[in-house]
């Protein structure tokens, strides 16, 4: 039987709900635009998670409820973004959302600042201020309250596996579930 | 040469008998005249309807014939095929003076909101009227007998031309919900400090001075915010522009503030500008935000949001002394949580029957078991973390209420941490953990080698045979 380590909160303050660790999200239908924040961040050493969905990235904000959106704004998704913004505060209170847009869009910008986005660009020409933005937060979320196992394993290189979030304690397994 | 006849009497018997709703409007965009079935279809409202101006508008709390003459008022897609609005030499800024007669009748989708029930969207057909070129005198506008369920698919996904009115409709259905969401009477609670906080509110509604609003994160800070700027005159409601002071730099909380100064408002009156975490600006952004907000006209209201009072940090020499004056002329305290026990379950239940007008699953309220564990919690997070809790609650519950089991496992956690003694350090046992360790990277070496054994030697700084005689070791060597 795989040896397993549990590790309990319950003698804890109880945590924020920051789940894994912050992410910097990017939902866009052609990754265009997260290739221009890429090239922004290169120096910053931040990974940029990719999404094609708006129920995707929300998705992967329930994992990583502290995380930095880029949303690309479409005709086709208004209605469920701003429906999603109306909720983020209260959902997702420490998440925030940066909204990027084809030009023809941009007369959105005040209402979508209305709902809650906290940054409104049209050209992946000026991303700057959105990438520093983007680091300020991440930077500043609240890290994840982890035991030394979990911070030694999360610092383990290549690709991310062999944790799980089960139940009230932290499993860590040995990848037989794969 | 013989006057030709004219029948007023029969045109308007005609039109009486049509089944489609027609409406007349003069060059002012005023309702001259509706049909029987106009009438019909628009029910009480129309009586009032005649002699008014149409403004095209998205204010969510207007009712009445006000809001029934903006869902009547053609779409500006329509006007600019057919008119301009303005003239300010003629004396009557309204008048529209270019050659409707020279353009072709123009359908669009018109939507208005009944006093009950939902949006009601109608097809209709603009056709224009002229005198002769340069002259219009009105609009006749033949409405489809039909209601539709939703906007036509065309218009859903705009064209440049109707993107104007798709945005149009998005800020009044935002408005409308937002109405909805942000109202005095929904900060809940009968505990002294609330009770204090929620006439410190209406106060703010109603005035045009700064607004701070100090409590800790999850109170409801934002929300507060939201309802003073929501909550007075809906004409006076323009944009409501949240700039998060904790990120942003002094660049971009410049620029933001002169393009919002610049900005057409989303609505047809006063802007609001929420400073959120105003306590968390850095030096060098409080001295920009100091120039753009002190000693020159400023067209917004201003509503900043804090952990704590900008005295203190004044105080304690953390904050400017004219942008901690200029931001709190009114100062309103939202408590946390924890200090208004009283409230916590009425917010609960309150919370309970908003995921219940979500639709679907029906919750009637908590058990006593629950409600006496909500009330034993700290709530951390304060009201956030109560509706966060309660909406996950809900999701779980399987009974007509809500139990005890159904409530977030950190309630349980933080109710046995309460109960019982600390526990030991947590520890861990090296060699165990060293090999599941190794066994890991190991995998993960395999797997970016894409199985290649000595390219995931070379990753792990192994030999080759040594790496395989560790994945016999760690029975790793059947994978």
């Amino acid at each position: 039987m795989p040896p397993t380590t549990t590790i309990t909160t319950a003698d804890r303050e109880p945590p924020p709900e920051t789940g894994a660790a912050a992410r910097l999200i990017v939902c866009e239908r052609t990754g265009h635009w997260a290739v221009a924040l890429r090239r922004e961040l290169a120096d910053a050493g931040v990974r940029v998670y990719e999404t094609r969905s708006i129920p995707d990235c929300w998705n992967m904000l329930a994992e990583s409820p502290g995380s930095f959106l880029v949303v690309e704004l479409t005709a086709a998704n208004v209605e469920g973004l701003l429906h999603r913004l109306a909720r983020r505060e209260r959902d997702f209170p420490l998440a925030r959302v940066a909204v990027v847009v084809d030009r023809a869009l941009a007369d959105h910008e005040w209402l979508l600042r209305e709902a809650g986005a906290v940054h409104f660009t049209c050209s992946p020409r000026r991303l700057r201020p959105l990438a520093e933005l983007a680091c300020r937060h991440l930077a500043q979320v609240p890290a994840p309250q982890q035991s030394l196992a979990e911070r030694v394993w999360a610092g383990l290189p290549w690709k991310e596996a062999g944790f799980r979030v089960q139940g009230s304690g932290l499993s860590c397994n040995d990848g037989s579930e794969r | 040469m013989t006057r030709p006849r004219i029948n007023a009497g029969e045109l308007a018997r005609l039109l009486n008998a049509a089944r489609q709703p027609v409406y007349v409007l003069d060059e002012d965009l005023t309702i001259v005249f509706l049909n029987r079935a106009c009438h019909e279809w628009l029910g009480a409202a129309a009586d009032d309807l005649l002699g008014r101006r149409c403004a095209y508008h998205s204010q969510p709390s207007i009712v009445g014939p006000d809001a029934v003459t903006a869902g009547l008022c053609p779409p500006p897609s329509v006007l600019c095929a057919t008119a301009v609005p303005a003239v300010p030499s003629s004396g009557n800024a309204s008048r529209l003076t270019k050659p409707w007669h020279t353009q072709d009748a123009v359908s669009a989708t018109i939507c208005f909101q009944p006093p009950e029930g939902p949006l009601i969207y109608r097809r209709v057909r603009f056709i224009p009227l002229g005198t002769a070129p340069g002259e219009s005198i009105g609009l006749i506008a033949v409405v489809d007998a039909e209601n539709l369920s939703e906007p036509p698919a065309e218009e859903v996904v705009p064209t440049a031309e109707a993107a104007p009115t798709e945005l149009h409709e998005q800020i009044r259905r935002f408005r409308r919900e937002a109405a909805g969401r942000y109202r005095v009477d929904r900060l809940l609670g009968h505990s002294p400090a609330m009770r204090r906080a929620r006439r410190q509110i209406e106060l703010a509604v109603g005035s045009r001075s700064s607004v701070l609003l100090v409590g800790p994160p999850g109170s409801g800070r934002q929300h507060a915010a939201a309802t003073i700027h929501y909550a007075g005159d809906a004409e006076a409601a323009g944009s409501l522009v949240p700039l998060a002071c904790s990120v942003l730099g002094a660049e971009l909380i410049s620029s933001t503030i002169a393009a919002l100064a610049t900005a057409q408002p989303l609505g047809a009156g006063r802007s609001t500008l929420v400073l959120s975490d105003v306590d968390q600006l850095a030096p060098d952004v409080q001295a920009e935000l100091a120039a753009a907000l002190i000693g020159r006209p400023f067209p917004f209201r201003l509503i900043a949001t804090a952990t704590q009072p900008l005295d203190e940090l004044v105080r304690r020499g953390r904050f400017r002394e004219d942008l901690a004056a200029a931001l709190s002329t009114i100062v309103i305290e939202l408590p946390p949580l924890a200090g208004r026990r009283g409230d916590i379950l009425l917010l609960a239940q309150a919370l309970v029957e908003e995921n219940n007008a979500q639709g679907g699953k029906q919750v009637g309220g908590l058990s006593a078991e629950a409600l006496d564990r909500l009330d034993a919690y700290a709530w951390p997070g304060n009201l956030d973390e109560l509706a966060r809790a309660m909406a996950e609650a809900h999701q779980r519950a399987g009974g007509p209420e809500i139990a005890v089991a159904d409530l977030p496992e950190r309630l349980h956690l933080a109710a046995s941490a309460a109960a019982h003694p600390r526990r030991k350090e947590e520890t861990i046992v090296l060699d165990e953990f060293l090999g599941r360790m190794e066994r890991e990277l190991i995998r993960r070496a395999l797997a970016r080698a894409k199985g290649n054994k000595a390219k995931a030697a070379r990753l792990l700084g192994l030999t080759r045979p040594r790496l395989y005689r560790r994945m016999v070791q760690l029975g790793l060597a059947g994978e």
